[in-house]
């Protein structure tokens, strides 16, 4: 088979091409794709083939099959067969691979990602549409939530919106890219709902949409290619006179290019982006419509185009279709009001509960003794203050007992803060509690073995060792997750028990404290604790560490690439490989920041408190459901940890002093009221329902999917 | 549709799977065993194992050499261990092997823990049946809530509930009858509570579960302070062995095995074969598996998703309710703040374990309660290994059982998805 090849090894002749699902004249990106290759064939005199991908489980067998015939470079089309293709590129580095709306992470010396700058496309013909439009409503068919469809829509917005700021926008995201009677019916609502412009943006759906609008009489917009020749038939089909124009990625274009690289021997594996500036995406010519479109808006559209290519308009859309806030002022609109409000309405109507339970307990009592209604109101009435006055006074009510509550929320903070950052990589870290026993273990272990050193060594060496404890720890269920896929939360689970087996054995046997008679290590010297800040009251230096560390997480989060990067993990796994992030390695390394930050909890417990300084069998105990709450009520942000874990360290502290006022009513009351807030943040429908607010329509971050991950 | 479909069709050999992840854990116990047996036990060392009644001199006594016993038994799991790598092997055989392996640690773990001493057979039996009861009712629980797609994490809060709800009722009302049944409801309302954030709500189905988990502490805790500590009456005692006044009882050996239980024993003995039964042989079972595995097609074939999930979480919740009951109103005879200790989340594990299949589960239970049995025996009997070990290692079979369930279609497909209709 390879006698037939004179050219060197090294330039390759023969091309293939597998296609994501559908046909290579489907009329949209496939075609293209055919399109380029059959342009650089006839060019450069290739020996070129294809298959058509018919369900998306041939797609492996179908590049297989081509490598095996001995093509030198594949093309495979489609976001769906990225992942594919960079596993079999693994295994084949002596055949080239093309591979279209997707970036190959890491990068391999054999594979070259396509990325396309769809916002900008969707930018331009947003704007066209924001001048035409009359009833200022426009209307998008989107296809199944996949960033190049995410961000045509968004920057169709965004250009709408850019050029004239009372438009709205109707969209809607269809799951499939081949149902055009779909794309028909949302169409005729769009237009019911006074849309005169619609844009399809997803594949058969979005065409079939368009096709049914243009007979109406709306505007309309097409996508990847240019649909008069596509879907109007090259101006044959009832409405073509309605298409303004197209938002068209050059895929033809793209391949080409990758093809001539490969022909001249300038291959080489990297990911390009296709963008205005390189005339990777643009509008089609208006055909029929030329005449319809005002002299003035061309010119404009050219303007917004020139601009797009040099940098002077961006589209507000990141490279995964996430959005880039640009001002102040965009920041603070974006801020979620209603959402604070239904916080603050949570914790509300779950001390109303509480102190419902309260009233009852006492009343129940009160008659059960034969008192009358009227004896046991007011009683029951008194009650209920006198516990809630004393929860507070506890709290808050004297610098003692604020101090005290400081104290209280230092763990709360540190471990809140590991669960938020497991959340927002997407993972549930039930795990917090063995990462903290673990983490104290480790510190103490070099707190009271090593002597000698200064306390600004001694120190942050225990800190240290106790946060790499709890990384590894915290990274275990982390690497199981990534290379098994086994659910982080069963793993967490066992893993407490572990932990606390495991310190269990080790406080009563090779660490204990001999001349104790309590299952205790020896103390930590003095150099390896925490200064206090206030000898009185007990409150240590852990305290203003904690506060230290929500900035660092938050700049860590929202101001470094990992972070960034574990946040789009975290909103879209798909969305993030597909931008060239590992999963697997974010997974790992949010568990391991999620385990170090719980160890630093466990480690503040131990050197951080006069009452402490030595590692007892059973330190801590609840720490792991507690600080789930309190990620859980700040909504996973660093910044809404402290006031979140603040309310954590008010109920637990100011318990005990409820529990004196309110003779017989157990500190459990403050469990309960934890958790009735947990619920009503986790069901917030109710709390809307309750209060008639209008309803949230964005979905939640999903950790349940199954134990298998 | 996404890029997931596309990946789980590749034909690609990965390392972890079930019987590679088994095989190594076979190979890392036999190691433990031999290098144990030829260092720490002395070759004149006999392990004594008997079988007869408790604190009487058992009639039948075995006896063996301790250090020979642990040789054979590390070498024959080394083989089991070689052949699960070496070989591809299919799941009846990992299953066969899993069966002869454990046999085989439980052995092992006897025959050491009797080095010098003589270990009484019946009462280890016995013990490992009555602790893996309430792993055995919160395995169920677990099995028929996520047979039908609703993953339950929060077994634990609600047998902590239920035990204590269940024995306040039993405390007031003075009928031990009814605090069962009090139990049993307890539990269902709990589950209750998780059905409707999880499925009306559409709540994420762990966050769901830890609140349930939260609640049930501060729920039982209140209930203790308020009504429990000051309670007017006397403590009503504990469930009655169920065959004491019959012949049965007297039986030698088997009596002691078989009929010298409490209730909550027993139902546990008669609800795993009846919910395996209901599960995999009833219309029910078929409705709740293809709710589990496909919601969307269950509903288009005419099944009510939203009932079959709600009726199936709120049973579920009564059988944990019965575990509940075990632990207050069968073994201790009153409520301790936090007193189901983590058996919740075993049983989380034993479901796991037994790949969601209540046979399946109820032998991991087993296994568990062997485990607790065994770590009393360790603790009493001051054995080298230290207890703590022993009460680590279901916990550290789950995590192997989980690594290797993966790429196999074993837990129901639709497991914590919410459901919505079109």
């Amino acid at each position: 088979m390879q006698s037939r090849n004179t050219a060197p090894v090294s330039v390759p002749v023969r091309i293939g091409l597998v296609t994501d699902v559908g046909k290579i004249d489907d009329g949209t990106f496939n075609q293209y794709a055919y399109e380029g290759m059959t342009r650089a064939a006839e060019e450069f005199r290739l020996e070129t083939t294809y298959i058509e991908t018919a369900r998306p489980d041939d797609g492996a067998d179908n590049i297989l099959t081509l490598i095996e015939q001995g093509y030198q470079v594949i093309i495979t089309v489609g976001q769906m067969l990225g992942e594919v293709t960079e596993r079999i590129a693994t295994d084949h580095p002596d055949v080239n691979f093309v591979t279209i709306d997707f970036a190959p992470y890491p990068v391999l010396p054999n594979v070259m990602g396509l990325l396309f700058a769809e916002d900008q496309a969707g930018f331009l013909a947003g704007a066209l549409a924001g001048y035409m439009t009359q009833s200022n409503v426009l209307g998008v068919i989107a296809g199944d939530r996949i960033p190049p469809v995410i961000k045509f829509r968004k920057g169709f917005t965004n250009g709408a919106k850019h050029v004239n700021s009372k438009v709205r926008v109707l969209s809607e995201h269809v799951k499939s890219f081949t149902d055009p009677e779909k794309g028909r019916v949302m169409a005729q609502s769009f237009i019911e709902q006074g849309a005169d412009v619609i844009f399809g943006a997803g594949g058969e759906t979005g065409s079939g949409g368009i096709r049914g609008a243009a007979e109406q009489g709306a505007w309309v917009i097409g996508v990847d290619q240019d649909e008069w020749v596509t879907t109007f038939e090259d101006g044959q089909a009832p409405g073509s006179d309605r298409l303004l124009s197209s938002a068209i990625k050059r895929v033809d274009n793209a391949v080409y290019a990758a093809i001539r690289r490969a022909v001249e021997g300038q291959f080489v594996g990297e990911t390009a982006t296709f963008e205005a500036g390189n005339e990777g995406i643009g509008l089609a010519t208006y055909h029929a419509a030329e005449s319809a479109i005002p002299e003035e808006v061309k010119g404009r559209i050219d303007e917004i185009a020139a601009g797009l290519r040099s940098g002077t308009v961006t589209t507000g859309v990141g490279p995964s279709g996430e959005d880039v806030a640009e001002t102040l002022w965009d920041r603070i609109k974006s801020w979620r009001w209603s959402e604070l409000a239904v916080l603050a309405l949570a914790v509300f109507t779950a001390v109303l509960i509480g102190a419902a339970i309260i009233w009852v307990t006492r009343a129940s009592e009160l008659r059960g003794a034969g008192e009358t209604w009227g004896q046991v109101i007011p009683q029951a009435n008194r009650l209920v203050l006198a516990a809630y006055g004393g929860l507070f006074e506890g709290a808050i009510g004297s610098p003692k007992a604020l101090v005290t509550t400081l104290t209280y929320c230092t763990p709360y903070i540190l471990a809140g803060l590991a669960v938020a950052l497991g959340f927002q990589c997407g993972l549930f870290n039930i795990g917090a509690e063995g990462q903290l026993y673990i983490g104290a273990l480790a510190a103490t272990f070099v707190g009271f073995t090593v002597t000698g050193l200064p306390t600004y060594i001694h120190l942050p060496l225990a800190i240290a060792a106790g946060m790499l404890a709890g990384a590894v720890w915290g990274a275990i269920p982390g690497l199981l997750k990534a290379t098994t896929g086994a659910h982080e939360v069963i793993n967490t689970i066992m893993m407490n028990y572990i932990a606390v087996k495991t310190v269990d054995y080790l406080v009563k046997n090779p660490l204990k404290d001999p001349t104790a008679s309590l299952d205790r290590t020896p103390f930590v010297a003095e150099s390896a604790r925490y200064p206090l800040l206030s000898t009185q009251y007990g409150l240590h230096m852990g305290f203003l560490l904690a506060l230290v560390t929500i900035v660092f997480v938050w700049w860590f989060l929202f101001k470094t690439t990992w972070g960034f990067e574990i946040r789009t993990v975290g909103a879209n796994p798909s969305a993030a490989q597909y931008a060239g992030m590992s999963v697997s390695r974010n997974f790992v390394l949010a568990m391991g920041l999620s385990g170090a930050l719980a160890g630093l909890a466990g480690i503040g417990i131990v050197l951080g408190r006069p009452s402490e300084y030595a590692l007892k069998a059973a330190f801590s105990s609840g720490f792991g459901f507690d600080s789930i709450a309190v990620a859980l009520l700040a909504k996973s942000h660093p910044f809404g940890i402290f006031p979140a874990a603040f309310l954590w360290g008010a109920l637990r502290n100011g318990a005990g002093l409820m529990q004196v006022r309110a003779q017989g009513i157990s500190i459990d009351l403050v469990s309960i009221i934890q958790a009735l807030v947990i619920m009503f943040i986790a069901a917030d429908q109710i709390i809307r329902w309750l209060y008639r607010m209008r309803a949230r329509r964005e979905a939640m971050v999903v950790f349940t999917r199954g134990w298998g991950g | 549709m996404s890029a997931t479909t596309a990946t789980s069709t590749v034909k690609t050999t990965r390392f972890w799977t079930r019987a590679h992840g088994f095989g190594i854990f076979y190979l890392t116990v036999a190691l433990i065993t031999l290098v144990a047996a030829l260092t720490r036990v002395s070759p004149d060392t006999i392990s004594r194992l008997g079988l007869g009644v408790i604190g009487q001199p058992p009639p039948v006594r075995i006896s063996f050499p301790t250090q020979l016993s642990l040789v054979i038994i590390g070498v024959l799991l080394g083989l089991a261990g070689l052949y699960s790598l070496v070989r591809p092997i299919g799941e009846r055989e990992v299953n066969v092997l899993l069966g002869f392996s454990f046999g085989m640690i439980v052995l092992a773990a006897l025959v050491a823990a009797a080095a010098d001493k003589s270990i009484d057979m019946v009462g280890m039996i016995k013990d490992s049946l009555r602790l893996a009861t309430p792993i055995t009712l919160g395995m169920l629980a677990g099995v028929m809530c996520e047979r039908c797609a609703v993953v339950n994490i929060a077994i634990e809060g609600m047998m902590l509930a239920a035990a204590a709800v269940g024995y306040m009722a039993s405390l007031y009302t003075q009928n031990m009858w009814i605090g069962l049944l009090v139990a049993v409801l307890a539990g269902g309302v709990m589950a209750a509570l998780h059905a409707v954030l999880s499925i009306r709500f559409m709540v994420d189905q762990i966050i769901s579960g830890t609140v349930i988990n939260i609640l049930a502490v501060g729920v039982s805790g209140y209930i203790r302070t308020a009504f429990l500590l000051k309670n007017p009456f006397g403590a009503p005692g504990l469930f009655p062995y169920v065959f004491q006044k019959t012949p049965l009882w007297d039986i030698p050996i088997l009596g002691a095995i078989l009929f010298q239980y409490q209730p909550m024993v027993y139902a546990a003995m008669i609800l795993v074969p009846v919910v395996w039964f209901v599960l995999f042989r009833t219309p029910w079972g078929l409705r709740t598996r293809a709710v589990g595995e496909h919601p969307r097609a269950a509903d288009t074939l005419g099944i009510n998703v939203f009932k079959v999930r709600y009726v199936n979480v709120i049973l579920a919740g009564c059988i944990a309710g019965l575990g509940g009951a075990w632990f207050s109103l069968e073994t201790v005879g009153h409520f301790d703040d936090l007193m189901t200790n983590g058996r919740g989340f075993i049983a989380l594990a034993a479901m796991i374990f037994g790949n969601w299949n209540p046979i399946g589960g109820a032998l991991g239970a087993l296994l568990f309660g062997f485990a607790d049995a065994l770590n009393f025996k360790f603790q009493i009997l001051e054995v080298g290994v230290p207890y703590q070990f022993i009460g680590m290692l279901p916990f550290i079979l789950t995590m192997i059982a989980v690594a290797g369930i993966i790429g196999k279609t074993t837990p129901p497909a639709a497991d914590g998805e919410p459901y919505q209709k079109q």
